[in-house]
């Protein structure tokens, strides 16, 4: 891990050269750190550059590797937020992206103040009101999300999409069963999900829109009115709406609070409403089923390649490894789900 | 023989120590958090500890039954993996999409989960099942 002085002193220089004032950078420490990525907060105050003033800023560095093999690297994420921003959606302000800082890339994150962790949103008592508010705030940003006009911004060539020949759901199974090959332990509980998922696929959309590839409660800034903003863009992808709009009910992010479908936190019909009325759609409960099971199936595998990732010795990490033991509980979930 | 305590009670006592000794006195979140992952890891070893034989036995017996084998050597564990290999495959091919053997498949394989949860996560698995008997009421 790196000392905080040496990136501290790393970060003003960076910016000194950037800004041609004067940089300081103060409060740096470490929100999270990994084999491939750390996150740093710190306040900097820019004096006779431009641009000048005080910042809250959250400092994201990747230190090389993928957790994920299909997460974005950190220029096309930071490009992903720029677009996002450009189109009103609730996104903290991507300041500046760094190509080289201590070798490695950097981006510099306006800092959202309010509470992100699942578990507490759940349950805490002072989150009351944000659990009344969010269904339906996260309902209607989502549609705003969905309706960017990605090909303005040149987004179809920098984010994965599905090939002409497939549909999206086609795409992303052919895409798990691959990864369930290179993992090579067999999981037949997955394989009966995948199974019942190339069967039963509904209608092909008829567009293809820019995905969140990970809205879910646990990746928003929320305060006691609810919705902040919206975090982690390193899933961002085109493909088939109802992928978003059923990740928040995987019960894996319902955080114990199972019975709460939408995120552990209300039933998802306000959720569901709110996004109808944005879009001036009507979902088909048909395909939200569907993509439900498509999203445990992709959690499932996620969980696993997690738990390689750590098996392989790229990161030896507890809680990877711990992962591989409760992809049993997302497989009882998608065979529960298939039978009905 | 060794003596006492036994190697479920020596885990069961190294869990305990981090879970109800060492984490609360930790101020750092993240290494808490990570010690009471360490703690429930060790109870997952001690369960299959105790389970796995015959879990290991029963999935055979499933399987040489799916699959009109007949396996019953000394490593029962490497022919599961085998033959839950052949099992994925011939899911994979659709050859488990309907009729009596989609039955059996669903069965055996829904049996095979819990067992692993009765290892990695019993409670989970009580409050999953609670809730689907719930629903059938």
């Amino acid at each position: 891990m790196i000392e905080t002085n040496v990136l501290r002193n790393a970060l003003e220089e960076t910016l000194r050269a950037l800004t041609r004032g004067g940089v300081r950078v103060e409060n740096l420490k470490m929100l999270a750190g990994g084999a491939s990525q750390e996150t740093w907060a710190l306040d900097l105050f820019l004096e006779n550059g431009e641009p000048r003033g005080e910042y809250a800023l959250v400092l994201r560095r990747h230190l090389g590797g993928k957790i994920y093999r299909d997460a974005l690297d950190l220029w096309r994420e930071f490009h992903v937020m720029q677009v996002a921003y450009a189109s009103n959606a609730a996104v903290p302000y991507p300041q500046a992206f760094l190509p080289d800082l201590l070798g490695r890339p950097a981006a510099l994150i306006h800092y959202h103040a309010g509470e992100t962790i699942g578990r507490r949103l759940a349950r805490e008592p002072i989150f009351e009101n944000a659990r009344k508010m969010l269904p339906a705030q996260m309902g209607e940003m989502l549609a705003r999300i969905h309706r960017i006009d990605f090909e303005k911004y040149g987004l179809l060539n920098e984010l994965p999409h599905p090939p002409p020949h497939q549909s999206p759901a086609q795409w992303m199974l052919a895409q798990l069963e691959n990864n369930l090959d290179e993992i090579g332990e067999p999981h037949p509980a997955l394989e009966l999900g995948l199974r019942w998922l190339r069967k039963n696929e509904p209608p092909a959309p008829k567009n293809l829109v820019l995905l969140h590839g990970d809205y879910r409660i646990g990746n928003v800034v929320v305060n006691e009115n609810g919705l902040v903003s919206v975090l982690d863009w390193e899933f961002a992808h085109l493909g088939d709406a109802y992928e978003d709009i059923t990740w928040s009910q995987v019960r894996d992010w319902r955080f114990g609070n199972d019975a709460f479908h939408f995120g552990g936190i209300a039933q998802p019909d306000e959720f569901f409403a709110a996004y109808e009325n944005a879009m001036g759609v009507k979902l088909n409960h048909d395909a939200v089923r569907y993509w439900e099971i498509m999203g445990n199936a992709r959690w499932a595998v996620g969980m696993l390649n997690q738990a390689q990732r750590h098996l392989r010795g790229k990161e030896s990490n507890l809680e990877f490894a711990s992962l591989g033991r409760r992809c049993a509980e997302v497989e009882l979930e998608i065979l529960r789900l298939i039978q009905d | 023989m060794q003596d006492s305590p036994t190697t479920n009670e020596l885990i069961l006592t190294v869990a305990q120590f981090l879970g109800a000794e060492l984490a609360p006195t930790l101020n750092d979140a993240r290494l808490k958090f990570r010690v009471l992952v360490a703690a429930n890891v060790l109870r997952i070893v001690a369960r299959e500890l105790e389970m796995s034989d015959a879990q290991l036995r029963a999935e055979r017996e499933r399987l040489n039954a799916l699959l009109n084998e007949n396996a019953s050597g000394e490593n029962t564990r490497a022919e599961v993996e085998r033959m839950t290999r052949a099992l994925a495959r011939k899911i994979r091919a659709g050859d488990a999409d309907a009729g009596a053997f989609h039955n059996a498949v669903y069965a055996h394989v829904q049996q095979t989960v819990m067992e692993k949860l009765q290892v990695a996560n019993p409670k989970y698995l009580e409050r999953v099942l609670k809730e689907t008997a719930k629903l059938r009421e």
